[in-house]
């Protein structure tokens, strides 16, 4: 938008000056258009997963495949990271703690989706499953990338195994499969969250970026 | 000694003049008209195939004297059908709203009751003064995984039906219309339009939730949209 021509024309502007030492403006420029891909990311992904989820969920069968299936959660059900979070507290997070939250959310989903991809049946699920893993080691990848470039810390990595010490594979079938159900869940609200998490950041990064450089450089 | 009495179109009602035994001599009257005496069976009045037009004041007199014995209003209706139910977020991220109405009249009162419940706990959905039979739900939190449930229930003399929407908090949002839209002509220029529009005002946030709008026009001479 316009804050984007904004920037733009000011990193030009600065970088043409020759008194001054040249601004690394490819970093700056790197952290705007990042979040607007990893936005875009998102989108990309939620469009993904409504087919893959479709697929798996009759793969399944009923009644996982079923419109109004609403089952209660239960508690082993807790490990995978919630996108679900108190309203103000989700206005009030700052963009450090934003992006570390869908970070370590995709990082660890990313985990258990793999699990899954060595377990499924049918070749065409293996197939989907896989796709959509590398477009979500993407995002991961991407995430981090806006962190790096913003000076933020990487959230430390999940431990190897993607289950928690202690926490018991599902003892039946039928609860593997609520297993996979809710981890389906999940993503689907972590991606319905992300594009709101990368909005909010979209509008604050690009002119705090260019206040926090200039104010580096003596101005 | 007066009451309402509800019955349902098509049914058969006997009334009894109060306490009057069955071989008094009365005369009942309907909305201040006198009744035919075909219609009674001793004291009491049969009413067979009752329709909605017979929806009135029935009194009852003792024969030779006229004391008033006995008053009722009869209320034809029917009971409630399936209601209709729909929720909608249109502030995301505030809340949603539902309303309802029911499909046929029932001529007679009808209350509600409305239920949600979001996965184990129950929520208060609160009245709206205006419009009627609409109340609105607060978000306590977001991106609930778990679905809403809400069940109506509508209830009237005559029976009661019940309908259930169980959905996810990102199926029901569906914003506003556009507010302010105007289309104004350009100067000097016959085959430009300058559009203008608003956020809705009901839409609480939209820098964090931009809404994105499309635009189609045509001119009236062409039957064919064209997309902005």
């Amino acid at each position: 938008g316009d804050s984007w021509g904004i920037f733009t024309f000011l990193c030009a502007a600065l970088c043409n000056l020759p008194a001054l030492p040249a601004l690394n403006c490819s970093e700056e420029l790197g952290a705007g258009q990042s979040i607007q891909q990893t936005y875009d990311l998102t989108r990309y992904l939620e469009h993904q997963l409504r087919t893959l989820a479709g697929t798996y969920l009759n793969y399944l069968g009923p009644p996982f495949n079923e419109p109004d299936f609403n089952p209660p959660r239960l508690a082993r059900a807790e490990r995978v990271p919630s996108a679900t979070v108190d309203l103000d507290l989700w206005r009030g997070l700052t963009d450090n703690a934003r992006l570390a939250a869908n970070y370590r959310a995709y990082s660890r989903l990313l985990c258990y989706l793999r699990v899954l991809d060595g377990q499924v049946g049918t070749a065409e699920l293996r197939h989907r499953l896989a796709h959509f893993c590398a477009s979500l080691q993407g995002l991961v990848l991407s995430i981090g990338g806006v962190m790096s470039s913003l000076g933020y810390p990487l959230p430390a990595g999940p431990a190897g195994p993607p289950a928690p010490p202690g926490a018991p594979p599902a003892p039946n079938d039928f609860l593997k499969k609520m297993d996979d159900f809710w981890l389906l869940k999940e993503l689907q609200t972590w991606l319905w969250r992300s594009a709101k998490d990368f909005n909010r950041l979209k509008k604050k990064v690009p002119p705090a970026v260019v206040t926090l450089r200039l104010e580096v450089r003596g101005f | 000694d007066s009451h309402i009495q509800y019955e349902r179109v098509g049914a058969d009602v006997t009334m009894k003049c109060g306490s009057m035994d069955w071989d008094a001599a009365v005369t009942w009257t309907a909305n201040g008209t006198d009744i035919d005496e075909s219609h009674l069976n001793g004291s009491y009045l049969i009413l067979k195939n009752v329709d909605l037009s017979q929806s009135g004041q029935y009194s009852c007199y003792e024969g030779s004297s006229w004391h008033l014995k006995y008053q009722t209003t009869l209320r034809v209706g029917t009971p409630p059908k399936e209601p209709v139910l729909m929720c909608r977020s249109n502030n995301y991220p505030k809340g949603f709203y539902c309303s309802w109405h029911l499909p046929t009249p029932t001529y007679i009162p009808n209350s509600f009751n409305i239920s949600v419940i979001h996965g184990t706990k129950d929520m208060v959905c609160e009245k709206d003064a205006v419009p009627k039979n609409r109340c609105h739900i607060r978000y306590i939190q977001l991106f609930s995984t778990v679905k809403y449930k809400v069940t109506l229930t509508v209830t009237n003399a005559l029976g009661k039906n019940f309908t259930t929407l169980t959905f996810d908090e990102f199926a029901i949002v569906k914003p506003d219309p556009p507010e302010s839209v105007v289309a104004k002509p350009v100067p000097n220029n016959p085959r430009r339009l300058e559009v203008s529009w608003q956020n809705p005002s009901s839409w609480p946030d939209p820098e964090s939730f931009p809404l994105k709008f499309f635009l189609r026009y045509r001119p009236l001479i062409l039957d064919q949209w064209q997309h902005v």
